[in-house]
């Protein structure tokens, strides 16, 4: 069942009803059975896989729970400092063999389902290369949302580990969490306790939970039908064919892809969000208005923010902390090699991050070289920033104005363009082949050329429904960026608060990509 | 506390209502309602109450065989057509029941040749509730024609909400799709194929004596119709009209139906095999294989207003002044046809159908045309007609015996166009009997 389909509304609205209807005590069995319906909707073969998940990190959690409580209850008994940390010790042993069994089942269904043909791609390649019998690939499914529920199941069984909280010990409000539908086929990764913090207690029916619920879900259609999939149509044309296309033709599309694919994902989050704000529960914000960012690292903080977050705490933070790093640190330390220190401990685990980011985000030898280029980045920001630092003093550029801004905003957005190239491109060898075409075929005739434009196939109606969609998108992330929007519109009359809604809900209706003609465009993100 | 929560459900659901008449609206606009065959339901909805003898309800074998500006003209009978181009066949218990909702007494006049589609194309429903009032009726048919058609859910909401597909026809909106105009012909045609065209479809006329395989599905669909009818104590009559559309199956698929019809105890009018006796030329009175043309149905609506008037005594209407409406659609009407119609074509109890054809040939010389033909071998003369441009009225040229006839009255070397049109015609105890002619006649150009 597609995010963007009358069958979802239908059946979300479906589940806030009964929801409300049905009563507090109700409402966590009343998520269990749409998310059960809904998952077994797209898929019944699917289930198995996330039930597997689910139990082998609910049970890890249980027994790790019960591993520190057992040690809690000794340590109260225990007098001697060294036997406390002799307990403490085996204690920590004994979970880690539970949380490591737990990871190592929830990682490796996650990786058979997703890297195995890519695996056995590699592996044949290297064989036909030495001409040896290539091997033939065993069929794999692709679980709903396997990315994503296994990320928050890593999460909790961490999470217990490092006793950020107690296990859940009831079953059904862990597997409404991991399962939830809103947020189970892409995002955002939300924590557990954050989750379960907010419906353990039911939740009360308020009008503002619909009102602005809706509201958000109209933002979100408005984003990925009326942008998104339109301006799929005039880059996807593009870039698949990109070598029939004048250089700055793949340029216009790449850029106009770095819009697409924006509009793409935030629209579905907020199309989830929306639905679970219904629901009365809130999750995690994934974008903050991306393309306002100034650096790199800044536009990090602001895209796929529930992922960042994910890889900052259970990635970043331990490889920072680990051992390896802690001797390479100390390596450097003895040579007297602050700099290199520093730099180390920060771009290590940046490079790390990156690789498995890359590697997450598809079985392709593309996503590497799009994790491996942010983590260049990343790095070489870090290093060459106190570089960059002396040469805006020495040319005395003013810093703190729009003008300098403005040009930081388009730096960082046309550097995530050149890594959208690798990220939407179908091979290594296309992506250098589009930028090798956008650099020796320039030529600006070309952008006026009709033989290019009626081959695009777009339309001038389409050209301008986009800009002014486009120009609607920047204004209201402008004011979002200002002000609370949704509690703004709440505040003004009721004329005003109508006819925006009455309008936004016309112009999706009539301009949105959707129905019999078009094809069916599902959301970028949902593939991962 | 419990005022505000009144008063924001009160807000909520006058929102909801704004939303729904906005969005309805502009759904209006954007479905295609305009054609020309898309006005018949439309106008159905504006006849007075109880004022019709029959409803025809069918598909556009309906508004092509049946011409009820004819029917009035010739008879004084009221029928009107419920249909729209494709109409499914498996809609019509539903569209007998939203037809009853204004004509109580009508007698129910049902076309089974769309019964041969075990298909629901989704272009064919549309042009079916893209035109209907909303009710729960048509909610109810939607949901029948979606399971007939075998429509998954997801693909069904383009029914419930016709924007689904028809939302992206905001860059095509013309002027005339703000205001849905209905048929103020009384459901007579005024399509340009039925209008103009006339096509040979002999070879394509096939007969089957045999009883095809009627699927489940349609047979509870057919019996469900039956148990409404039965139900409701209804008139309903059953028709076949005749096709020439070369596929057996077809034929097999209707031999079914009728025999499932009639063992039920309804009544059914079979006139696929029936040419001859209504006077069905299948050289000119058709405009493809499954639809008659205007001098097709003329003769088709000839047949059955008598069938109609034998069997369930409808009165003639003609001097009801209360049928005003009627007289003034036929003025319109007449028009339309009447530079379509060769003036002896509404000469119904003279035709001679056994009569045989003959075309004319032309050679054009300085300031006339010669106009020459075969002999029909059962004529006792011919009558030319000419016209000096399509839009023109036919006028009588000539009668006479013989089998050629120069035209001075011509001007020639202008590159003016003539066209001719010539009937066999037998006298007969003082009476005149007239043949078929090639309707649209020979277009000679000087």
């Amino acid at each position: 069942m597609s995010y963007q389909s009358i069958s979802f509304i239908a059946f979300s609205l479906l589940a806030v009803a009964l929801y409300y209807l049905l009563g507090k005590k109700m409402q966590v069995w009343v998520l269990a059975a749409a998310n059960l319906a809904f998952y077994i909707i797209a898929g019944v073969e699917y289930l198995p896989y996330l039930l597997v998940t689910m139990l082998a990190t609910y049970f890890a959690g249980l027994i790790i729970s019960r591993i520190y409580n057992k040690t809690d209850l000794r340590l109260e008994k225990c007098t001697e400092m060294s036997e406390k940390k002799e307990l403490r010790a085996k204690a920590k042993k004994k979970a880690k063999r539970v949380l490591v069994i737990a990871l190592l089942i929830a990682i490796a269904l996650l990786a058979v389902c997703k890297y195995t043909a890519f695996a056995f791609e590699n592996i044949n390649a290297v064989l036909k290369s030495f001409d040896r019998e290539t091997l033939t690939p065993f069929k794999v499914i692709m679980p709903l949302g396997i990315s994503y529920y296994t990320f928050m199941a890593i999460s909790y069984a961490l999470d217990i580990y490092w006793k950020r909280y107690k296990a859940e010990k009831n079953f059904l409000y862990y597997a409404v969490f991991l399962s939830y539908f809103p947020h189970v086929v892409q995002g955002p990764i939300d924590r557990y306790n954050e989750f379960k913090e907010q419906i353990k207690d039911g939740i009360s029916f308020k009008s503002e939970n619909l009102a602005e619920g809706s509201q958000l879900m109209l933002w979100g259609f408005f984003k990925k039908l009326v942008i998104a999939d339109r301006l799929g149509m005039f880059c996807g044309t593009i870039i698949d064919e990109w070598e029939t296309y004048p250089g700055l033709w793949i340029a216009l599309a790449v850029v106009v892809y770095s819009i697409q694919i924006y509009t793409d994902f935030s629209g579905c989050i907020d199309i989830v969000r929306g639905v679970s704000e219904m629901f009365g529960i809130t999750l995690r914000r994934n974008f903050n208005h991306p393309y306002f960012s100034k650096t790199m690292g800044e536009f990090w903080r602001r895209w796929h923010i529930s992922l960042q977050e994910w890889f900052k705490d259970y990635i970043y933070y331990p490889v920072s902390a680990s051992n390896f790093t802690k001797k390479i640190k100390k390596y450097y330390k003895n040579k007297g090699k602050k700099r290199a220190e520093e730099l180390f401990a920060s771009c290590f685990p940046v490079l790390v991050v990156w690789m498995i980011t890359g590697i997450w985000h598809g079985a392709s030898w593309m996503f590497v070289a799009w994790g491996i280029f942010h983590a260049i980045l990343l790095i070489g920001s870090q290093v060459f920033a106190p570089f960059f630092q002396k040469l805006t003093q020495w040319l005395r550029i003013k810093t703190d104005n729009f003008g300098w801004s403005f040009w930081q905003m388009t730096r960082t957005f046309l550097l995530c363009c050149v890594g959208r190239v690798f990220f939407r491109a179908s091979t290594i060898a296309d992506s250098f082949g589009m930028f090798g075409k956008m650099f020796s075929d320039v030529k600006i005739s070309s952008l006026f050329d009709r033989s290019v434009i009626k081959a695009l196939d777009f339309g001038a109606e389409n050209m301008v429904i986009s800009l002014i969609a486009i120009f609607v998108l920047w204004a209201v992330d402008m004011l979002q960026e200002r002000m609370p929007l949704r509690k703004t519109l709440a505040q003004q009359n009721l004329i005003f608060r109508w006819s925006v809604i009455v309008i936004g809900l016309l112009a999706v209706i009539v301009f949105g990509i959707y129905g019999p003609g078009f094809e069916a465009s599902s959301f970028i993100y949902e593939q991962f | 506390m419990k005022f505000l929560k009144v008063k924001k459900f009160v807000s909520a659901v006058c929102l909801f209502l704004v939303i729904a008449s906005v969005v309805g609206s502009a759904q209006d606009v954007l479905i295609s309602r305009s054609e020309i065959d898309s006005q018949f339901i439309p106008g159905f909805y504006e006849e007075r109450e109880n004022s019709l003898d029959a409803v025809y309800i069918g598909s556009s074998n309906c508004y092509t065989t049946w011409n009820s500006a004819f029917a009035f003209k010739e008879h004084g009978i009221c029928v009107y057509p419920y249909s729209s181009n494709g109409q499914p066949f498996y809609a019509s218990r539903y569209l007998i029941e939203e037809a009853r909702k204004t004509q109580k007494d009508a007698v129910f006049v049902v076309n089974i040749n769309t019964v041969f589609d075990d298909t629901v194309p989704f272009d064919h429903f549309h042009n079916l509730i893209n035109v209907m009032p909303d009710s729960l009726t048509k909610l109810r048919m939607i949901n029948h024609l979606c399971y007939m058609g075998g429509y998954s859910i997801e693909d069904s909401w383009e029914f419930y909400f016709p924007f689904v597909r028809f939302h992206s026809r905001w860059d095509n909106i013309r002027a005339r799709d703000f205001q849905m105009v209905p048929s103020t012909l009384k459901g007579a045609s005024t399509t340009h194929r039925y209008l103009d065209w006339s096509s040979n479809v002999t070879n394509k006329y096939v007969t089957s004596d045999k009883v095809g395989e009627l699927p489940e599905k349609i047979e509870k669909s057919i019996n469900d119709m039956l148990d409404y009818c039965e139900k409701e104590k209804l008139k309903v009559l059953f028709v076949t009209i005749p096709q020439a559309v070369e596929e057996k199956s077809r034929i097999e698929r209707y031999n079914a139906v009728n025999e499932l019809i009639s063992s039920r105890g309804f009544d059914t009018l079979r006139l696929e095999n029936k040419l001859e006796e209504i006077g069905l030329n299948l050289k000119v009175d058709y405009y493809n294989g499954e639809h008659t043309n205007i001098h097709g149905s003329l003769k088709f609506t000839d047949y059955l207003s008598k069938y109609l008037i034998e069997k369930y005594g409808f009165k003639d209407k003609r001097e009801d002044e209360s049928y005003n409406d009627w007289h003034l659609a036929l003025e319109e009407y007449s028009d339309i046809a009447n530079v379509k119609v060769l003036p002896y074509e509404y000469k119904l109890s003279q035709r001679d159908y056994d009569m045989g054809m003959t075309k004319l040939r032309s050679e054009v010389g300085d300031g006339e045309i010669e106009l020459t033909w075969d002999e029909v071998e059962e004529a006792d003369g011919y009558l030319l007609y000419r016209k000096k441009k399509e839009s023109y009225i036919w006028r009588k040229l000539t009668v006479g015996e013989d089998t050629s006839y120069l035209d001075t009255d011509v001007t020639t070397g202008k590159g003016y166009s003539y066209y001719y049109a010539l009937v066999p015609i037998r006298e007969e105890k003082g009476t005149r009997y007239y043949g078929d002619a090639y309707y649209n006649g020979k277009k000679v150009k000087t």
